[in-house]
């Protein structure tokens, strides 16, 4: 046999076999389309099955044993079976999208954080029920028509297409609506004899005190001025400073509202003074241009050492000092402008939609049942705080020794105990880390405390001095939410990210005096370029869809 | 006779090899075809979707024909020749470094004296690869700083002066991305060059030493060609890479200020992924797809000139 | 230059190792001092990140998160491995990988050495034509939709094979793999072997193999390496807890610990978990690449020259 024909024999062979593998493949692929299981599943103990979609959480021990699990089970009468996707919320939803893509049958509940748009396409195609008409018959939902303000939480989740998709997890909180704060070193202010700045000018001239007279009195002028991180919560230093010329709220892309009307902050005359002010603060040293490049740890590093290294720092949260800096920082109320103007940005506290009824639910209407049995008050703060009277209390001889965050200002007493409050951040089985529906008012979020009375090392409160100066700077007309149609997304997604990303490289380069002032006008006209108009047009939309509702 | 390594990608005598290479050559191939073919080229049709609409409800077969439009949206994206010179900036420049300086280390860490040293230097220099990307920029930016860094003390204690904070500079990014890389990746990917010196056979270079050749002549005419196909292959690999860009890397680096030289297709394209929010499983495909092609080409070329010039090379 | 000088003394080495420094020659002297000033350099410059990493993984999360840990533990505590093995998964997860380090890596370098065997030999027909067909899948795909439905297809879905199975075939290693044997095992070698009637499949045991064991070494090393690190596969192909690797769970320790201020979560409580994260990052790389690390030196044994063809060929 030559070797020809013996590799021509082989090649025979193998295409041969290889066609069939193939052809098996195509097959069974196109077969297994249809495997679905019908007639709603029955656990053991005679129970109706309901499967839900969760995130892994590593601090949640074990879905299936549960407290809060158990709680369901038993009030609720059914057998919870989990589903656990991916913990980081891109991978999730891409692992979503795969089993919804290769028509495996869903599970019947997802009770997983999804964007908006995320909702809508799958809403849109079917793959998520409406619940509205759920939602409205107090016999379905008694726990979701017992909230106080259910039209507004009811109009929230609605998406562009008028209708509910999902039940609720909002939480009213204050403290995390105005999360732009900025911080002074209270020390430093009395050393120098200074009074707390009120205005930019006032605040200038404090800058340049701390800079200039060694307030650290460690013989050096290393005093940095004002100082922020790129990635820290609400460290940019830009909003803070910027807020005193106009209203700037980058969780909204910079834009706002008025009279009903959206318009870009980014183009406004005062965006222009606010540039200049800080570019002037760059310019002599009192703002750090490192706070356009250092990230959170190196902020830190920076900041807290003894004596302090940083006059005003933005940060939402005060832990971003360490034990060098504490008590010493105090916080400072929004400065007002050359027009007197003042504001901070407003991110009122939305409800979050979760518990989506998939198209596969062997019953929607018990899986709904369990889901609005979810915002009972009792176990929306199971769903937070854990087991009750093992982790939080409601016994007044209890309460009576917690200091409550509104006690001493407004005399709102202790409400709820949280005697153990490691469970947020530890492993555990007592709950779900409130990544579920629940609803917790803003009552009962002030009237929540975990500082014993007697303890003198306890945090300072800033909770009371937030309300006197940033509740009472927040707008009265704002965007509280833009919702677009996946549609007008792609539309704009192109223009939005590349204006979003000239729109802060320019204003850093402007600030830092890597572009100079006198290109203001070129740079109106390339944000034209990109697309401005379009993408403004395309917000109003988005903008009078969700006023109409 | 001195052995003489087989040239790569041609046979001496055609003839004689072809009827060694019977049957169970092919028997040795067949595992890697099956699973190519099915891992790799069963799933290749789901491809098309680059040119679709990609719909769940309808599958990859149903959803509706767009032709171009998603390579056109990209096209036509506003930074787009910005960040198609950014990214093959950066990929070239870190081409001109990352590919031959393992290969000078491995050549370097070989001829040395000294077994231990020798097997310290190469266990603790190939260990920087396991450290995440994360880490590893947060150490960059740490060091870099000029207030608290280790280099920023440095330039303070020597000049009086606060040094220039080099991530705020765009021009430095490239370097500050391509050094950081080796100073990552130079052990690991000198693994493969260290592994192919180890056979070079020990009697070439009695019989250099006997006719007195020096080390570093030794290392130019022995060492060197013997890793020579081997560094041509792992650089056809490299320029077929071209257009990949590593995504994670470059986005944690960037910042306002840098943006002008660090945004490249990956991170733009996330950023406009988390605008849209729901996965654009179509338009990730065609850039993909984009990418691929570029790549791919690149490599045709590449591998055509080396086959040309002699060296080793794919086919 | 220096040659002959060179010559007087080489007589006397007859191999370089074994050798006292002071009876090289003076060029070459010069060339170990400056290859020798390079390596230490390279040496402290690479030892640094690792010597952070460590330093950090024993420090405070107060320490690591306000940027105080420079080079040597900072306020020593054990706070991160703490948080860590608190995870219950934990060992399980050690356990999967190693199952799936261990099977996927043998998969992988029998198969990978195989196709490399049959693609070295000059007059294999349609040599090229594999060649293409292998290297074409290195750059075009259909991406991750059609890839889940093959593997829900096959059933591989939530199996352990879903870990092992794709990938078993590294494109980019067999093309390494390949490269070395065409260059290192010498033509005359299967001429005389199949001249005495050696059949393929003995030379590639006989021959292939011991003389391929440096790249062997390193296939096995970047194939474990992408064992272990991989984590993407099972987040998407595995639903079932108890067949996660390590990996999955130690990113998803670190994923909690991050702010992402778009999730569900409230972002002050967030902040408390932003502490325990900066050393968790650190105390993770740890306990996930010891493990891994411990394999280097019995890969580096085969790297060490003298496994040479003069022992085989006589």
């Amino acid at each position: 046999m030559s070797i020809r024909t013996r590799y021509g024999a082989w090649r025979k062979g193998t295409a041969s076999a290889l066609a069939v593998i193939l052809a098996g493949m195509l097959l069974s692929a196109c077969a297994s389309g249809n495997e679905q299981e019908s007639a709603p599943a029955v656990g053991e103990d005679g129970r109706p099955i309901i499967t839900v979609a969760v995130q892994a959480n590593p601090n949640v021990e074990d879905y299936e044993t549960n407290h809060y699990t158990k709680r369901i089970e038993e009030a609720m009468n059914v057998d919870l079976q989990f589903m656990e996707l991916p913990s980081q919320a891109e991978e999730a939803i891409t692992k979503l999208s795969l089993m919804v893509s290769s028509g495996s049958k869903l599970p019947d509940v997802i009770n997983v954080y999804l964007n908006e748009s995320t909702i809508y396409d799958y809403a849109a195609k079917g793959v998520f029920i409406k619940q509205d008409d759920y939602l409205n018959n107090a016999e379905l939902a008694p726990n979701f028509n017992a909230i106080p303000d259910k039209d507004f939480v009811y109009n929230a989740m609605k998406l562009a297409d008028g209708s509910v998709y999902s039940l609720p997890r909002h939480n009213v909180y204050e403290w995390n609506e105005g999360s732009n704060r900025a911080w002074i070193n209270a020390d430093w202010l009395d050393k120098l004899n200074l009074e707390t700045p009120r205005t930019t000018e006032e605040l200038y001239s404090v800058l340049k005190a701390f800079a200039e007279q060694d307030p650290n009195g460690n013989g050096k002028k290393d005093e940095i001025g004002m100082v922020g991180s790129t990635n820290g919560w609400s460290q940019n230093v830009r909003v803070f400073l910027m807020n005193a010329f106009l209203y700037a709220d980058p969780a909204k892309g910079y834009l706002d509202v008025q009279d009903g009307k959206i318009f870009p902050s980014f183009t406004q005359p005062e965006w222009k003074e606010g540039l200049e002010y800080m570019n002037r603060l760059v310019a002599e040293g009192l703002l750090s241009p490192l706070s356009f490049t250092q990230d959170e740890t190196q902020m830190k590093a920076l900041i807290n050492v003894q004596g302090g290294m940083a006059g005003v720092v933005p940060a939402g949260s005060y832990s971003a000092f360490g034990a060098e800096l504490e008590n010493h920082m105090t916080l400072l109320a929004p400065v007002k402008g050359p027009d007197g103007f003042s504001a901070t940005p407003y991110s009122p506290s939305m409800p979050t939609p979760l518990w989506f009824i998939t198209k596969d639910a062997a019953d929607p209407e018990l899986a709904f049942k369990v889901g609005d049995y979810l915002l009972d008050p009792e176990m929306s703060k199971v769903s937070r705080y854990g087991e009750k009277d093992v982790d939080w209390s409601e016994d007044p001889s209890i309460t009576a020794q917690y200091l409550g965050p509104f006690e001493e200002t407004e005399g709102i007493p202790t409400q709820l105990a949280d005697l153990n409050p490691g469970i947020w951040n530890n492993p555990q089985n007592k709950n779900w880390n409130d990544a579920n529906p629940a609803y917790r008012s803003l009552e009962t979020n002030n009237s929540a405390s975990n500082m014993k009375k007697d303890d003198a090392a306890a945090a300072p409160n800033w909770q009371p001095a937030y309300a006197d100066g940033y509740v009472t700077a927040f707008p009265e007309e704002s965007i509280s939410k833009l919702s677009y149609t996946p549609e007008e997304l792609k539309q704009i997604a192109d223009s939005k990210t590349a204006i979003d990303n000239y729109v802060n490289e320019s204003a850093v380069a402007f600030i830092t005096g890597n572009r100079p002032m006198s290109q203001w006008d070129s740079y109106l006209e390339e944000l034209n370029k990109i697309g401005l108009d379009a993408y403004l047009e395309v917000a109003q939309a988005a903008y009078d869809r969700s006023q109409a509702q | 006779m001195t052995s003489q390594p087989l040239p790569p990608g041609r046979a001496k005598n055609g003839s004689k090899k072809s009827i060694r290479s019977g049957w169970q050559m092919y028997l040795f191939l067949l595992p890697a075809v099956v699973y190519i073919v099915i891992f790799a080229y069963v799933p290749m049709a789901g491809v098309q979707i680059a040119f679709k609409e990609y719909d769940f409800t309808k599958g990859i077969w149903g959803s509706e024909w767009v032709g171009l439009d998603n390579f056109r949206r990209f096209f036509e994206s506003y930074p787009f020749w910005t960040i198609i010179r950014n990214t093959l900036l950066l990929s070239l420049y870190s081409l001109v470094i990352s590919f031959p300086l393992p290969i000078l280390f491995a050549l370097l860490l070989n001829s040395f004296i000294g077994q231990k040293f020798k097997k310290i230097v190469q266990s603790v220099s190939y260990m920087p690869h396991f450290i995440s990307t994360v880490v590893i920029v947060g150490m960059l930016v740490q060091i870099f700083n000029p207030r608290t860094g280790a280099f920023g003390s440095l330039y303070t204690f020597f000049t009086g002066n606060v040094m220039p904070d080099a991530f705020a500079n765009p021009d430095l990014f490239p370097h500050l991305y391509v050094w950081s890389g080796i100073w990552q990746g130079i052990g690991w990917s000198s693994i493969i060059y260290i592994a192919a010196l180890s056979s070079v056979d020990e009697h070439l270079h009695e019989a250099a030493q006997i006719d007195g050749a020096s080390r570093l002549q030794r290392v130019r005419h022995i060492d060197f060609p013997s890793i020579l196909p081997t560094a041509t292959i792992m650089l056809i690999l490299a320029v077929g890479n071209l257009m990949d860009i590593g995504f994670e890397k470059v986005f944690l680096m960037q910042n306002d200020l840098n943006l002008s030289s660090s945004e490249v297709i990956s991170t733009y394209v996330y950023k406009v992924g988390l605008t849209i929010g729901a996965g654009d499983f179509s338009f990730a495909t065609a850039i993909g797809l984009f990418n691929s092609v570029i790549n791919f080409v690149l490599l045709i070329i590449v591998n055509f000139a080396a086959r040309r010039m002699g060296n080793a090379s794919l086919w | 230059m220096g040659t002959a000088r060179a010559k007087r003394t080489s007589k006397a080495e007859p191999g370089a190792k074994k050798v006292k420094f002071s009876t090289h020659p003076a060029s070459d002297k010069v060339y170990y001092v400056f290859s020798g000033i390079i390596l230490t350099s390279i040496l402290i410059a690479v030892a640094y990140p690792l010597i952070y990493v460590l330093s950090a993984s024993f420090s405070s999360g107060t320490a690591v998160s306000s940027g105080q840990v420079l080079l040597w533990p900072v306020d020593i505590s054990l706070e991160g491995y703490q948080a860590v093995f608190k995870n219950k998964d934990i060992l399980r997860s050690y356990g999967n990988t190693f199952l799936y380090t261990i099977l996927g890596t043998f998969i992988n370098v029998t198969v990978v050495m195989t196709c490399a065997y049959a693609l070295s030999r000059p007059g294999l027909r349609g040599r090229n034509f594999f060649m293409i067909l292998f290297t074409f899948t290195m750059f075009f795909s259909g991406g991750l939709i059609p890839f889940y439905m093959l593997m829900r297809n096959l059933h591989l879905i939530d199996t352990m094979w879903a870990m092992v199975l794709p990938g078993a075939l590294s494109v980019y290693n067999m093309i390494i793999a390949r490269t070395f044997i065409q260059s290192s095992i010498p033509g005359e070698l299967v001429e005389a072997t199949s001249m005495d009637g050696c059949s393929d499949i003995r030379f590639f045991f006989s021959f292939v193999l011991p003389l391929s064991k440096a790249v062997i070494a390193v296939i096995t090393l970047f194939s474990a390496v992408g064992h272990w690190n991989a984590y993407f596969n099972a987040l998407m192909y595995l639903n079932d807890r108890s067949l996660y690797p390590l990996q999955v769970i130690l990113r998803e320790i670190l994923i909690m610990n991050q702010v992402d201020v778009s999730m569900i979560m409230d972002p002050e409580l967030q902040q408390a978990n932003v502490q325990a994260a900066a050393v968790l990052k650190y105390a993770l790389i740890v306990v996930a690449t010891l493990p891994i690390l411990c394999v280097y030196p019995f890969i580096q044994k085969y790297f060490v020259k003298g496994v040479m063809i003069g022992s085989l060929k006589g």
